[in-house]
């Protein structure tokens, strides 16, 4: 990444204005994931219940800064790595805003359920895939700061942790089903939680890939481990 | 060429060379276009003051190919020698080669006005003849003997039609060039370059002097000519440069940082030298 300064100083001033405003958002989105963890772990609701009703927060940061990227495309018409920055930030909050969607939804379905000890039997596996998701996240936000491409593709090849820990919590989940068919609702419910965890964790993926091309101005989109 | 003794010597040159293009790299860029221009080892002197430095570069066929970077370095110059207008002005030098379709065009057996036809150029400010439309663009005709009537009209049209004209000229033919708008007259200009049918056609920020909409129609009209030209164009303006060229040569204090395509070079640019000028990080 460039290090010196534009001839511009304002200019200068709205990019670092638009990289803390997404690591703001991505730190709010975090924060709803550890109040998520917090609920799943204590089994007190109010993380949970918090999280479900303040989505829009993270929301109205997408929107916002949705609006400094088009008037810096605007005014600025960057290029090179002040391009790519933009770009990568378009697509990088959207990824965070939808981590935020899929993050209320495992706050409702937990608020749905309420039970601390059906929680302690059926969201133990999720607990664990969801501490690996907020370590990626926490992560990517970081290599997103230092603008570091190699950590960020370590953190995006991890994405397969969260995929195998799917696989576990399933084989789990059905196991209870097959032993008792009166589990069924709240059985179906975690298996909701389970995908929305691997969902985020695919965001994540995004949010990482989005920074190698921010850094070195490679698209690694569907390309093999081998090929990156 | 630099004579190297030692070492020492070596690793000074590359130090000094490193962000040069050497020979050996400029064709990796176009490889699968035909060139119109090879550039070797090309210096050249203003008096004492070396204003291009051993300059490698091809230039592709029915491609427009944009020369960008700061006031002085060199671009415009570089651009003067294609058709040997450099040796209008006292006192300055050229060594190295530069070869139009394989022939090199310092050669004593090159002819200055073949040369000049084969490579037509345009300027920053629209500059037509204190004649008619007509004659503007019979002008160059006229000097390679053509006077018969009805071929000139053929021409004429064709090379107005061609710069994007003639729909507004056609009923004004015989008035006073100087009578048109900016735009027009460089497009007017654009015509009479073209229509002596030049391989290339070299253009000096053309549509820096013009309204946003004339400039627009010239971009246009680059975009469209670059089917039967091979055309090269230095720009200040960025963006202008993105628009219309396929590939980009940015030049800086008479050296040839970097060549590449153009939609590359503005979005991951090898050198950051490259960088810094097209992000707006030094003048």
């Amino acid at each position: 990444m460039n290090s010196s300064t534009h001839i511009s100083q304002q200019y200068d001033n709205e990019l670092e204005g638009l990289r803390s405003k997404v690591l703001s958002m991505g730190g709010l989105v975090e924060g709803h994931l550890s109040k998520v963890i917090e609920t799943l772990s204590s089994c007190d609701f109010e993380g949970a219940e918090e999280v479900a009703s303040s989505d829009y927060k993270v929301n109205a940061l997408e929107v916002e800064i949705d609006r400094i990227c088009s008037t810096i495309l605007l005014t600025r018409a960057p290029a090179a790595s002040d391009l790519r920055l933009v770009l990568s930030i378009f697509k990088t909050i959207n990824d965070l805003e939808r981590i935020g969607d899929e993050t209320e939804k495992i706050a409702k379905l937990v608020l749905n359920l309420r039970k601390p000890e059906a929680i302690n039997i059926y969201y133990a596996g999720i607990l664990t895939m969801a501490r690996t998701v907020r370590t990626m996240l926490r992560d990517s936000l970081d290599a997103f700061a230092r603008t570091d491409s190699e950590a960020a593709l370590k953190i995006a090849e991890s994405d397969k942790e969260v995929d195998d820990g799917l696989d576990v919590v399933m084989r789990q989940l059905i196991t209870f089903t097959l032993e008792d068919n009166k589990v069924i609702s709240s059985v179906l419910d975690a298996t909701l939680a389970a995908r929305a965890l691997e969902r985020i964790g695919d965001h994540n993926r995004n949010i990482c890939e989005n920074i190698i091309y921010l850094v070195e101005g490679i698209d690694i989109r569907n390309t093999t481990p081998e090929q990156q | 060429m630099h004579q190297i003794r030692d070492e020492n010597d070596l690793e000074k040159l590359s130090k000094e060379e490193s962000n040069k293009i050497r020979e050996s790299e400029v064709n990796e860029v176009i490889s699968d276009t035909s060139v119109a221009l090879t550039v070797s080892e090309l210096d050249f002197y203003y008096g004492k003051t070396k204003a291009l430095n051993g300059i490698n570069m091809l230039i592709p066929e029915n491609k427009v190919t944009a020369f960008i970077g700061p006031s002085g370095c060199g671009k415009s110059t570089l651009l003067r020698i294609f058709n040997r207008m450099n040796e209008l002005i006292e006192n300055t030098r050229v060594e190295g080669s530069v070869r139009l379709k394989g022939q090199e065009i310092f050669s004593p057996e090159i002819n200055i006005s073949d040369l000049r036809q084969r490579v037509g150029m345009v300027f920053q400010k629209p500059n037509p003849f204190p004649k008619s439309i007509y004659e503007n663009v019979a002008y160059g005709l006229r000097i390679q003997g053509i006077n018969n009537k009805s071929t000139l009209n053929v021409t004429i049209e064709e090379a107005l039609r061609g710069a994007a004209l003639w729909d507004e000229v056609k009923d004004r033919l015989h008035e006073n060039a100087l009578s048109l708008s900016g735009g027009q007259q460089q497009r007017l200009v654009i015509a009479r370059a073209i229509a002596i049918k030049p391989e290339v056609l070299l253009l000096d920020e053309p549509a820096s002097a013009l309204d946003p909409i004339s400039t627009l129609k010239i971009e246009e009209l680059i975009n469209e000519l670059k089917n039967s030209y091979t055309i090269v164009i230095v720009t200040h303006n960025m963006q202008q440069a993105t628009r219309v060229s396929d590939f980009t040569a940015f030049m800086y204090l008479g050296d040839l940082i970097e060549f590449d395509e153009t939609t590359r070079l503005f979005s991951t640019p090898a050198k950051k030298q490259t960088e810094d000028y097209i992000t707006g990080r030094y003048g």
